[in-house]
């Protein structure tokens, strides 16, 4: 896998076809979770385009990866206003053998219910931070944003989440 | 920033070392705080386990469209909406259709009418629209228009002012009182009116000079005279007669007659204009000067200095013209509604039109051809009309639609998946 280091030492550009085949599922499955699996293959080849178009111009101030989640964000943003396309609900599988005894887990329903009200901003950093797993800073090149501002936007997205399922304590101050 | 507020990136690791020693002693002391935690920590396990089932696909596709980034679109799967549905498209046609509707569409449409038409355009004989009108003359238009439906409906003629009791009325031998209406029998009986006829004739005869010989007689027989006379080209075979009688009023309707069955008519323009009430304007005017002008003279005969004799006589001799010139118009309008004027233009009739050969259809093609490239300039014209009034009303435009532009891209931007 290339990172920033790889990219910086290195003369020429990546490689795109190279990229596709080493990230193409990573960002497949990123645009699956927001415009669907349906659309998610047309937003992933839309983003590789784009980053073959901008690869000369890419510093390798961040990841490639998050480089590349950055244009598929905005691959998807792009494809949702096109096809006037609903928010995805999440999924979930059973919990595998080895995590937390149930008790310290939340209704899925009702975690589902209470995700779909989040906006559009909260939604992407949960996705983003609590299932593709990324930091903070990720977060924010993905986003556009600071990594303050994806901090803020995750703690009032899990009080809001904490508040829709019913903890008094998850009303906001 | 409270303690709390920083329990989601101290378990999430972001926080420095100083303040998630902070968040960490406040967990061990605040319950609050640890309950928080603790569903937080429910809240991120639980998300994890969300996952998207669907098969990684598409990765030989792209690696086509890559090689090939202009047949890119060739191998995208799932069909986008065509383009006159695209969000984009959608503002477009209501872009479209509010500059065709405000800018282009009353300019095309010419004004139905203008309001302010005066009641007085109903003598040329049409309906008027009481609802267009002051409330004060709707009732008078209303009866207007009873009247003229009822006579419409009793199939009397027309004149060219409008009025059809007059000429209608005398022709089926109502001689007397020709401008009092005719469904009004029960109406209280009005001084005689006193209205001026004039009209004009044009009457295709065979023998002109009989024709002319026959109007002077009858002219003379009615008490009338023929006020001029004239002709033109009366050595050539189509000599052309004008002439202007005076008949008395109530013989007007009989010389029209005579006159029409003299040939065939080609122009009949008949016209009355009540002068009643101007008559009794001008004869209550002149009341009132000559009163005065007995005041002014009895004025002068007492009055003593020069200044006042210069002014008394100053007045009198204004007063005295005044009594002329409306004493003039009195009698002239007397006189007109005494005698009507009737101008006629004997004629012979013309000779059969010549019967042109109409002209060579032209070949379908260029029929085609012409109306094509008429339409064409016509769709020319009209965008460049669009253009035109877009250009200029381009300053309420543009901040209009920048402002629209942006709460669109706002709006569009918060609401997607």
């Amino acid at each position: 896998m290339l990172a920033i280091g790889d990219i910086s030492m290195t003369a020429a550009p990546p490689d795109i076809a190279e990229l596709a085949r080493e990230h193409y599922a990573a960002v497949f499955r990123f645009c699956a979770q927001r415009v669907g699996g349906q659309n998610a293959a047309d937003a992933a080849q839309d983003t590789f385009l784009t980053a073959q178009r901008a690869l000369s111009g890419f510093k390798g101030r961040s990841d490639i990866k998050t480089w590349l989640l950055g244009i598929a964000h905005n691959s998807c943003r792009k494809l949702a206003r096109d096809r006037r396309l609903q928010p995805v609900p999440l999924e979930f599988i059973e919990p595998p053998e080895g995590l937390p005894s149930e008790a310290r887990l939340v209704d899925r329903e009702a975690l589902r219910s209470a995700f779909a009200k989040l906006t559009p901003e909260h939604r992407h950093v949960v996705i983003l931070k609590e299932i593709e797993g990324m930091s903070y800073e990720e977060c924010g090149l993905i986003l556009g944003i600071p990594a303050g501002t994806v901090k803020s936007r995750l703690h009032h997205a899990f009080q809001l989440m904490r508040k829709s399922l019913g903890d008094p304590t998850g009303e906001l101050k | 920033m409270s303690r709390r507020d920083d329990i989601k990136a101290y378990l999430d690791g972001e926080l420095p070392g100083d303040r998630a020693m902070a968040v960490a002693e406040t967990l061990q002391t605040d319950t609050g705080a640890r309950s928080v935690a603790d569903g937080y920590r429910a809240i991120s396990t639980t998300l994890r386990l969300a996952v998207d089932n669907t098969k990684v696909s598409g990765l030989e596709e792209t690696l086509a469209a890559i090689a090939n980034p202009r047949g890119a679109q060739a191998v995208a799967r799932s069909p986008q909406l065509p383009w006159y549905r695209r969000t984009g498209a959608l503002y477009g046609w209501a872009a479209a259709f509010l500059v065709f509707g405000f800018l282009i569409l009353p300019s095309l449409v010419p004004h139905s009418g203008d309001d302010s038409t005066p009641i007085g355009s109903s003598v040329g004989g049409g309906r008027v629209d009481p609802n267009k009108v002051p409330v004060a003359d709707q009732k008078m238009i209303e009866d207007s228009n009873a009247q003229m439906d009822a006579q419409s409906k009793a199939g009397a003629p027309r004149n060219a002012i409008g009025y059809t009791g007059v000429l209608g009325g005398e022709r089926a031998g109502m001689a007397a009182a020709p401008m009092a209406p005719p469904s009004a029998p029960s109406a209280p009986v009005a001084s005689p009116r006193l209205v001026v006829r004039t009209g004009t004739l044009g009457v295709y005869a065979k023998d002109i000079d009989r024709a002319r010989t026959t109007i002077t007689d009858l002219t003379r027989g009615y008490g009338g005279f023929v006020e001029s006379s004239s002709a033109d080209n009366e050595a050539d075979a189509n000599p052309i007669v004008s002439m202007t009688i005076r008949v008395p009023v109530d013989r007007f309707d009989d010389a029209v007659r005579v006159i029409s069955s003299l040939g065939k008519v080609f122009q009949e323009d008949l016209n009355g204009q009540d002068v009643t009430t101007t008559v009794v304007d001008d004869e209550a005017r002149l009341k009132t000067l000559r009163a005065e002008e007995d005041d002014l003279r009895d004025i002068l005969s007492h009055a003593r200095s020069i200044s006042e004799i210069l002014a008394v006589r100053d007045r009198l001799t204004d007063i005295r013209s005044q009594i002329e010139t409306i004493d003039a118009e009195r009698q002239n309008l007397r006189g007109q509604a005494q005698m009507s004027s009737l101008a006629v233009t004997l004629e012979h009739a013309p000779a059969a039109p010549v019967q042109v050969a109409p002209l060579p259809e032209k070949p379908w093609m260029v029929s085609a051809w012409t109306r094509a490239t008429g339409r064409t300039s016509a769709v020319i014209k009209f965008f460049v009309i669009l253009f035109l009034n877009i250009l200029s009303n381009l300053p309420i435009l543009l901040p209009v639609g920048f402002l629209v532009w942006y709460f669109v891209r706002k709006n569009r931007n918060s609401r997607v998946y």
